[in-house]
């Protein structure tokens, strides 16, 4: 325990006390342009120095819009003379590009920002990697967790047999639900077996490569609308003031102008999880599988980022969040069914779920696992490091889900719930900022939950397709259907968007 | 087109349209060859279907709350099941299915009207078994005019294939299967060896006839 603690104190000092490698030399000049800047790096999350003078204006740069008005940033390290920015200092925002700045009131001063950290507890619930940690832990691992056990419940109940249903813990049984817990610890103490003539580090690395990457994703998923404490107990008013949106928790970790493609780029990698698996096994079987899992990535991967581009193109933004916030037409509320895109893209969508449910490596599209033939790129790996495979396989599943529910219907939206209330039919039903914030949170989990169903009836409807006519779908369908579903909403914009 | 939806054309195969001789004298015909039409090879379409069969049983199967054949029995009117679900489990070790009548379960040796065991030692059964598993030690019977008994009498339920060709073998209904459990779980190997008390513990009282007097006991 003693140990723990140390390791914990010292991860904590190099995450915090390290040297400041970067010091940007300061330029107190009065142009904006010429402003003291400060990078305090991507996703809201790293610190930095500059050195200023009393007076000056600081310009903070980041590599993505997470530093907002209102956030506050705190000078933990601050050397001699004098303390020059306010603990808690708040950011504001200046200048015509939306640029956001402290202002320095005393001395000169090096500063050290670090940005998200807060002494206030909002700011430490809006701290990245704790989100990270929530979403994955409270709502991702467990969903995926529970999708072991629903998919053989649901096959169960597709095929008129009961399914498992007996683990149990004394009396309390759940209809079978502990089962997963009890895969799980069967999987953890069983024998740890790592055949002759593997490359031992990456036969260890594969199961690394192919889950990191489907929980990295994660990031960019909108899970719930942005919170404002303050508010929680009152109707949202229709202009909120300051003091009310002081604090802010946006639910979504990572928001960046990029952010779908940043899904694409990160998700691919996954792969190399399966294909260096398939190698590093030294068994035929297992590189087969990986190689036919590099093809089908390989295929599937151009007509899911293709059929997606209708949906940009309809919405403007890559950025999820704003796809959820803002909805396919400007001219209708986001929270209206009507726009969310399923209406607007049914064949884009049609498009990326097929392509999508390749991506996972399920069947219809099992053909790397390939059971009958081959048995998969995992076909040496035993006890828990297959059950990681196992576990990012179902972790893929629902980062789908999330990303249809993101995309295609509403995300977090409720039908006619807007940020005050229900409106619908010309009424309007006031809520307070909490209750509507629980439903748009629930609203979410729920389209997931449907989704992940959904494919659970996929896999267990539709017979697994051969190679060959794999290829045939994604080469001489998929790819061409989303091309012409491209030109046709370009087309549709053009004419009656433009 | 229409064909195509016709079963009786697909089973019947290619349809002979024509057939004639040439002048070599082999026999040339023309077929009709049915194919399936684009409706019927389309993965959509058949998708669709199937999605409609697997969604209506898990519906059916999730929302009907009465499971097993125990919970059918009860159901009510025998023959009306349009109102519970089709799930055909059976939970073992609450719900058992009725063996039928000639199940062979585990041995047993039955008894004499005095209580002795009826097996005469004959070595029918060890001589006939086809795994080897019956073991017979005889010694002399203090009956009258019974020449033998078992002084050890095994069967290794292990190696038992449950073919019932010792019951068979039998001359005096010494030896049956009819007591209706099936082998349990041992935890060592030596423990799934039966022994002649224990057989003779489910033992029951033979009505037929030994010694060959009387009529044949198979005959009753």
């Amino acid at each position: 325990m003693n140990k723990l603690v140390i390791l914990l104190c010292l991860i904590l000092a190099a995450c915090g006390g390290g040297d400041p490698a970067s010091v940007v030399p300061a330029d107190c000049g009065p142009n904006a342009d010429k402003l003291p800047s400060l990078n305090v790096g991507d996703m809201g999350f790293g610190r930095s120095s500059v050195v200023v003078r009393a007076g000056d204006l600081v310009k903070i740069t980041t590599g993505d819009n997470a530093v907002q008005p209102g956030h506050r940033y705190t000078d933990k390290t601050v050397s001699a003379p004098a303390l020059a920015v306010p603990s808690g200092a708040k950011c504001f925002k200046f200048g015509a590009n939306g640029e956001y700045g402290l202002h320095v009131a005393n001395d000169d001063a090096t500063v050290y920002v670090r940005s998200s950290i807060s002494e206030t507890i909002f700011g430490i619930l809006d701290f990245p990697a704790l989100k990270w940690a929530f979403l994955i832990l409270v709502l991702v691992m467990p969903l995926a967790s529970l999708l072991t056990w629903a998919e053989r419940r649901q096959s169960a109940m597709m095929q008129d047999r009961l399914g498992p249903n007996r683990a149990n813990i004394g009396p309390i049984k759940l209809k079978g639900i502990l089962h997963f817990v009890a895969d799980a610890l069967k999987m953890i103490f069983k024998e740890d077996f790592i055949p002759a003539n593997v490359h031992k580090g990456l036969f260890a690395l594969a199961p690394l490569i192919a889950i990191a990457p489907v929980l990295i994703a994660f990031c960019i998923i909108p899970f719930g609308p942005t919170v404002y404490p303050h508010v929680v107990t009152q109707v949202m008013p229709t202009t909120p003031d300051q003091a009310q949106l002081a604090d802010s928790i946006r639910m979504q970790i990572f928001s960046s102008d990029f952010g779908l493609i940043f899904y694409f780029a990160v998700l691919t990698l996954a792969n190399y999880g399966g294909t260096i698996a398939g190698w590093a096994s030294y068994n035929k079987w297992a590189l087969l599988g990986g190689l036919r899992s590099s093809s089908q990535m390989m295929s599937y991967e151009v007509s899911m980022g293709l059929s997606l581009v209708g949906a940009f193109l309809i919405c403007g933004t890559l950025e999820p969040g704003a796809i959820v916030a803002n909805g396919a037409s400007e001219t209708m509320s986001a929270a209206n069914p009507l726009n969310w895109l399923w209406l607007w893209q049914p064949v884009g969508l049609v498009l990326f779920f097929t392509a999508a449910i390749a991506e996972t490596k399920r069947a219809p599209f099992d053909i790397p696992e390939g059971e009958p033939e081959i048995i998969g790129y995992f076909v040496e790996y035993s006890g828990m490091r297959w059950g990681i495979f196992f576990l990012a396989e179902f972790i893929e599943v629902v980062f789908i889900a999330a990303v249809v529910t993101t995309v295609f219907f509403g995300g977090w939206q409720v039908p006619f719930l807007e940020a005050d209330g229900f409106h619908a039919f010309g009424g309007w039903a006031p809520l307070p900022h909490g209750i509507v914030a629980l439903l748009q949170f629930s609203s979410f989990g729920l389209k997931v939950v449907l989704l992940c169903w959904f494919q659970l009836m996929v896999r267990w409807t539709l017979p697994r397709f051969r190679a060959d006519q794999l290829m045939n779908l994604g080469w001489k369908v998929l790819l061409p259907t989303s091309l012409a579903w491209i030109m046709f909403t370009a087309l549709i914009k053009l004419i009656f968007m433009a | 087109m229409s064909a195509a939806h016709e079963p009786a054309e697909e089973v019947s195969g290619p349809k002979i349209v024509a057939e004639h001789t040439t002048s070599a004298g082999k026999t040339v015909r023309s077929v009709q060859v049915v194919r399936p039409t684009d409706a019927d090879t389309s993965f959509l379409v058949a998708g669709a279907k199937g999605f409609g069969v697997t969604l209506k049983h898990f519906a059916k199967n999730l929302f009907l709350p009465l499971r097993g054949k125990a919970a059918r029995a009860k159901a009510g009117a025998p023959g009306d099941l349009s109102w519970i679900n089709e799930i055909e489990t059976v939970q073992y070790p609450e719900e058992k299915v009725t063996y039928p009548e000639r199940f062979r379960g585990l041995h047993r040796l039955t008894l004499r009207d005095d209580g002795a065991v009826r097996c005469v030692a004959c070595m029918c059964c060890p001589t006939v078994c086809p795994a080897h598993c019956i073991t017979i030690v005889p010694e002399e019977s203090d009956s009258k005019g019974i020449e033998k008994r078992p002084a050890i009498f095994e069967i290794d339920e292990l190696r038992c294939v449950v073919c019932g060709l010792c019951v068979e073998a039998c001359p005096c209904d010494a030896i049956r299967m009819d007591t209706g459990i099936h082998a349990g779980p041992v935890e060592d190997r030596g423990d799934a060896i039966e022994t002649k008390e224990s057989m003779l513990n489910r033992g029951v009282k033979s009505i037929a006839k030994q010694g060959g007097a009387g009529p044949n006991w198979r005959d009753k």
